[in-house]
């Protein structure tokens, strides 16, 4: 008898009924939403009519500039942002594995971001970058007398294109600096540091220590970043949607295309669209990172 | 190969003096052992020979060079730590290359060395296996073959056979001996077990609480410990000790203890006489003494006491024997294992006044040496 048909007659419902409810909560929420939005993104109104299954919305889609645009600036979002998160979190990780006084405090200080919604993170960013009369604007043009003038004309920040989205690119990095912080820093810790002894007796000065002992022990964290930044940096809402009106990413276009438009079907198309984006580069991720563990170990 | 000198070496670290005006000399080619209970520092002496910790006072002298200020990448020492530390991303002939690499060594030397190693070590086969799927003696040597590719002046070993288990320990200790045989690397060795002291060292050095209490040759540091401390930590079973004062009668020298008089060997009695009155610590090993049926003949410098037996611990071959005298102190003893005794028995024990120690119970320095 085989060893599957063998598991299938060991299996008692009452071992799992406990799950349960949880199982009832994953179905729910994924299949039949998503059930739901690719239904809406397969169906195309017209004159009050619903046609089903087309792809015409999902055409009319992929055709629309506003759309491809908006495609493309979200890649270059998370194609700048996902490296700059994990940069940032690495940074502040090595510094907080170093030994000095009120340590734990700094690191309590790291976390504060973390306590800031982000709506208000975002408008202090929209008052800060305000056009003409933000505090940047002001610092820049020498208007505070301890900071010399650098400009003779304030910028309208907010609307240029990439200083909107940049701006909204330094908001979801501060954000979300602590998570990532905290995540290489626990991998930092599980590393044993007899091994950063040990290279160091073998001659490994601090460049080889970090290439080819801190890196290649850190890409399972280093993963978990990249994968968790990114698909969060696809997703990215309230700080565009604040900070870059003019300038949808897929996230804000969704809403846009909802609220002010009235294209639930558009919405769905670009949402399913945008999960479809998330899964793709996910495994492009875990495939780099593979690639690269097997080229840092070799010796 | 260099030696190395140590010359009032202090290190404080927190609130604590861990090593305190630390002096030791070690020849080119030689085996020293550091032996001390855990906690007195043995490690943080090591890592400062090493470079892995500063040193606060004094001087670390390899080869000649002061080498306090030297990072730990320039100097040429190799080091194998309690936790072996491999790489755990690294195979085992990537982590016996990484050091080779490091000193950019051309491919055909890195090659050679690592045949070298795999063959000395007896890792053949398993060159491409990772440190999670070997066995612990094998890590071993994987950190042995790992530290000594790269022709260190000086090995130091951080109680690299404390994760094995006794047989293999047994093994190893007789490799790391042929090891430093053929290849004559000046070795440090750090370890709370003093068999592994005894058996493999040229010289021991006793530590105690960051400080040196006697650094001489296994037999000189069992024979004539030089502190209380010394006697105390090195034999097994451990030494007994009783409290008493000096005295002459007539022709015998000896100390008068709560068990009675102890008497001091006839070759020794001028240094005795002359110490008439001092009271002193006697130290005296289980197996200086004999249980009196089993010596037909009772030397004349023998001191015969009868004793209660309380307690008798089979180790092996022979069997300890947890005795009390007079005034109830302790007196452990070795027998053989044919002998029969039971607890509550009285029985009369030899003590050797040749191999009585006497220590000063307020310096704890030995005071009546061989
Ligand atoms: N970072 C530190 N801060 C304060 N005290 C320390 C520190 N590191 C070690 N010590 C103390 O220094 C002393 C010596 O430590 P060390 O590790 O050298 O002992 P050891 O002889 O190697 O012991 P073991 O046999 O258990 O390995 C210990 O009493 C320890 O508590
Ligand atoms: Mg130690």
């Amino acid at each position: 008898m085989s060893e599957a048909w063998q598991k299938v007659k060991r299996f008692k419902i009452h071992e799992v009924w406990p799950l349960l409810p949880a199982a009832v909560y994953l179905v729910g929420f994924l299949v039949i939403v998503g059930a739901y939005l690719v239904g809406l993104s397969l169906s195309f109104e017209k004159n009050g009519v619903t046609v089903f299954p087309t792809l015409r919305t999902v055409a009319a889609v992929v055709s629309n500039t506003e759309f491809r645009h908006a495609l493309l600036d979200t890649a270059l979002f998370v194609i700048v942002g996902t490296p700059l998160e994990l940069a940032v979190g690495l940074f502040l990780a090595l510094v907080l594995y170093q030994q000095f006084r009120f340590r734990n405090f700094v690191r309590s200080l790291f976390l504060v971001p973390l306590a800031v919604p982000a709506l208000v993170t975002a408008t202090l960013l929209f008052i800060l970058f305000d056009y003409p009369g933000g505090h940047v604007n002001f610092l820049l043009t020498g208007k505070y007398a301890f900071f010399p003038a650098i400009l003779h004309a304030p910028v309208n920040w907010r609307g240029s294109e990439v200083f909107a989205l940049g701006i909204s690119m330094i908001g979801k990095v501060w954000r979300d600096m602590p998570i990532s912080m905290l995540i290489l820093l626990s991998g930092l810790n599980a590393i044993d540091p007899e091994l950063f002894d040990a290279a160091r007796t073998m001659g490994a000065g601090l460049r080889t220590r970090i290439w080819r002992v801190v890196l290649p022990l850190m890409i399972p964290s280093m993963s978990a970043v990249i994968l968790l930044r990114s698909i969060e940096m696809w997703k990215e809402f309230i700080f565009p949607f604040i900070l870059a009106g003019k300038y949808p990413l897929l996230g804000t276009l969704i809403e846009s295309m909802y609220n002010d438009w009235g294209n639930s079907n558009g919405a769905s198309a670009v949402a399913a669209i945008l999960v479809l984006c998330i899964v793709v580069t996910t495994l492009l991720f875990l495939s780099i990172m593979e690639f690269l563990r097997r080229k840092l170990v070799r010796t | 190969m260099a030696d190395v000198v140590l010359k009032n070496v202090s290190k404080r670290m927190g609130s604590s003096q861990v090593i305190d005006g630390f002096s030791l000399d070690v020849a080119n080619g030689e085996f020293v052992t550091l032996l001390g209970p855990s906690g007195c520092g043995k490690t943080t002496l090591l890592r400062m020979i090493a470079g892995l910790e500063t040193v606060d006072k004094g001087d670390v002298l390899v080869g000649g060079k002061r080498y306090n200020n030297l990072p730990v990448q320039q100097r040429n020492l190799a080091m194998v730590f309690q936790s072996y530390a491999l790489f755990p991303h690294m195979t085992v002939a990537q982590n016996i290359r990484f050091g080779l690499s490091i000193h950019k060594a051309p491919a055909e030397t890195i090659r050679r060395k690592l045949a070298w190693s795999l063959d000395m070590f007896g890792l053949s086969g398993l060159e491409d296996r990772l440190p999670r799927q070997i066995s612990g003696g094998q890590r071993q040597r994987v950190a042995l073959a790992r530290a000594l590719v790269l022709d260190p002046d000086v090995l130091l070993l951080d109680e690299p056979l404390s994760n094995l288990d006794a047989a293999l320990r047994d093994t190893a200790m007789e490799e790391l001996k042929r090891i430093h045989h053929q290849v004559g690397t000046t070795i440090i060795y750090v370890t709370h077990n003093q068999v592994e002291a005894m058996t493999m060292s040229q010289r021991i050095a006793v530590l105690s609480a960051g400080r040196l209490e006697q650094y001489d040759t296994p037999r000189a540091v069992y024979d004539s410990p030089a502190t209380r401390f010394a006697a105390s930590f090195i034999g097994s079973p451990a030494m007994n000790f009783l409290n008493g004062a000096v005295e002459v009668h007539g022709e015998d020298a000896g100390v008068m203890t709560p068990v009675g008089f102890v008497k001091l060997d006839k070759e020794r009695f001028t240094s005795a006489k002359a110490m008439a009155g001092r009271s002193v610590t006697v130290g005296i090993r289980p197996q200086n003494i004999a249980y009196a049926e089993h010596h037909e003949s009772k030397r004349y410098s023998d001191t015969t006491l009868s004793v209660s037996v309380e307690l008798v611990e089979t180790l092996g071959d022979r069997s300890l024997v947890v005795s009390r005298g007079e005034n109830g102190t302790a007196l452990r003893f070795l027998i053989t294992r044919d002998i029969d005794i039971e607890p509550q028995e009285m029985v009369e024990v030899f003590l050797d006044g040749r191999r009585v120690h006497l220590f000063d119970p307020q310096t704890n320095a030995n005071v009546f040496s061989f």
